[in-house]
């Protein structure tokens, strides 16, 4: 029986590794926990107890220091061979001309319209709705129940929070956090943060 | 020793009014970063002393105005200060040349990268500068995280407590200015940092300052730098007065120069500005408290000797406020 190795930390590994167990009677699906240091470098030595030829592997990271923690043990095991398919839940509503990158999650009853594009490692969670011709970039975080308008282009390492409604035709830019439960109603500049925990969204100016 | 601070310096309109012209319309205000407005062009509103103050870029000179009146603006490495005055004093009768070059050397070492935000704290103004410059706050309010990372116990010398015993003879606009330039320090503070958490970006800067220590600034009246990780990022707070009882606590975060490219340095940030947030929120939470209990009628407080450096800032503050005297 070939395996499924869910790799990756925390509580978005355990959801991911249930997701895998029910959707996959004919795997071995095993969950793998990559520790981190205390500098937040991960162990990656468990990669050299797998083989590429024995099984596939899904990353699962959550959106820990802005996706990019989940973003490196995507590319360390695709660099190691690795086949990283995707998780599309069987009572996801997900239109069939929708294109669907490597290791990405979509969760059950999430919706993802006609046309729309989610780029790799990107994860959609339970109940998101993803208007038609949306592009979700590589590396996006959509939390359960986010609505996102059609024509929404949403940058690489966004994070979408639970309550966010992001309004038709909006661009997101890449690193954008949208945390305030809110109507976004106009464009989000690259890496601008709304966190509850602050008065003002936090800004970021050159590079 | 009974503080020279009366309950209405943070109650009054009137006092609040005085402070505007007295202080923050005589002293050189720290008004952005250079980064914030990089290019030929550019501009920014700052509000200082009350005033919309715009700074813009021509062609790599700064330039401030309020309405069509130019102001006195001078850059100091990265920052950029300005001063409202019609006949402003020197930089150098505020800032002594040591303070100067020290800010000058640590914010050239920056790079280009700021994350920016405000909160809108609920206190007045000179609480938080009381209380940075009260080092024996840290074990006290942060308990929790900070001082169990840094041992901030910095003796104050007897000398110094005796002095900000007396009263301020010479009120002349001379002596205020030689006063207010002693308000202002920076750089490496006795606390060394014994374990400090490295992490891979640090590898990846050019850090100021060169040893394992707590870097810290404060330019009266209203920014405060630190480093709490020995120059691989500075935090940069301004305070702005609103109303007797409203300061908008800016903060920014940026990070010492890159000696290599990679494409995380916000999140890198934005981490460290969350963990700001966390020992920030602990002294705005005190602050609003105390704040909060203030009544015209509170008594005095009593200061020990450790806040010698407060007493001499609150006589010079209390001449200003009581009397005509001006910087």
């Amino acid at each position: 029986m070939k395996s499924r190795w869910v790799v990756g930390t925390g509580d978005y590994l355990d959801l991911a590794y249930h997701a895998w167990t029910q959707a996959s009677a004919t795997e071995d699906v095993q969950k793998i926990t990559v520790p981190q240091g205390a500098d937040y470098e991960f162990d990656l030595s468990i990669f050299d107890t797998l083989h590429p030829e024995l099984g596939d592997v899904f990353i699962a990271v959550d959106d820990r220091f802005g996706n990019f923690k989940r973003m490196e043990l995507f590319r360390v095991a695709l660099e190691r061979g690795f086949t990283l398919s995707s998780f599309v839940s069987a009572n996801a509503d997900v239109a069939s001309e929708a294109k669907i990158g490597k290791n990405v999650f979509i969760g059950p009853q999430a919706i993802i319209g006609h046309h729309c594009k989610i780029e790799y490692n990107s994860v959609v969670h339970a109940g998101a709705q993803i208007g038609a011709n949306s592009h979700l970039r590589a590396s996006v975080w959509i939390e359960p129940g986010v609505q996102i308008g059609s024509r929404v282009e949403i940058g690489t390492h966004a994070i979408i929070r639970t309550g966010a409604i992001v309004r038709s035709g909006i661009k997101v830019g890449k690193g954008a956090e949208l945390g305030w439960p809110q109507l976004y109603s106009a464009d989000i500049a690259d890496k601008t943060v709304y966190d509850t925990r602050y008065d003002e969204p936090i800004l970021v100016y050159g590079s | 020793m009974q503080s020279r601070m009366r309950p209405e310096y943070y109650l009054s309109q009137e006092i609040f009014e005085r402070e505007q012209a007295k202080i923050f319309r005589k002293t050189w205000l720290f008004a952005g970063l250079k980064a914030l407005i990089p290019d030929h062009g550019n501009t920014m509103v700052r509000m200082l002393a009350g005033f919309p103050v715009t700074i813009s870029n021509h062609y790599g000179v700064f330039q401030a105005h309020h309405g069509q009146e130019a102001q006195a603006i001078q850059a100091v490495g990265q920052l950029l200060f300005v001063n409202l005055a019609p006949d402003p004093m020197p930089i150098h009768d505020h800032f002594s040349p040591s303070f100067f070059s020290s800010l000058e050397s640590c914010s050239t070492a920056w790079g280009s990268e700021v994350l920016h935000t405000v909160w809108h704290a609920k206190f007045n103004w000179k609480l938080i500068f009381e209380n940075l410059r009260d080092m024996n706050h840290v074990r006290f309010l942060h308990g929790g995280n900070f001082a169990n990372y840094l041992d901030m116990t910095i003796p104050v010398p007897e000398e110094l407590a005796e002095e900000a015993a007396q009263p301020l003879d010479d009120t002349s606009a001379q002596s205020l200015r030689a006063a207010i330039r002693r308000f202002n320090w920076g750089g490496a503070t006795p606390v060394l940092i014994p374990h400090r958490r490295k992490v891979p970006w640090h590898a990846m800067v050019q850090p100021w300052g060169g040893e394992d220590r707590y870097y810290d600034w404060l330019a009266y009246p209203n920014l405060h730098i630190a480093s709490g990780n020995a120059g691989h990022s500075f935090t940069l707070e301004c305070y702005t007065p609103v109303s007797p009882g409203r300061t908008d606590v800016e903060l920014f975060w940026i990070m010492a120069r890159k000696t290599q490219d990679f494409d995380f340095s916000s999140q890198a940030l934005l981490a460290n500005m969350h963990g700001s947030k966390q020992i920030v929120g602990e002294d705005i939470a005190m602050l609003e408290a105390v704040q909060n209990v203030l009544h015209s009628r509170a008594p005095m407080p009593h200061q020990g000797a450790y806040e010698a450096q407060n007493r001499l800032i609150e006589r010079c503050y209390a001449t200003l406020m009581d009397t005509e005297s001006e910087f």
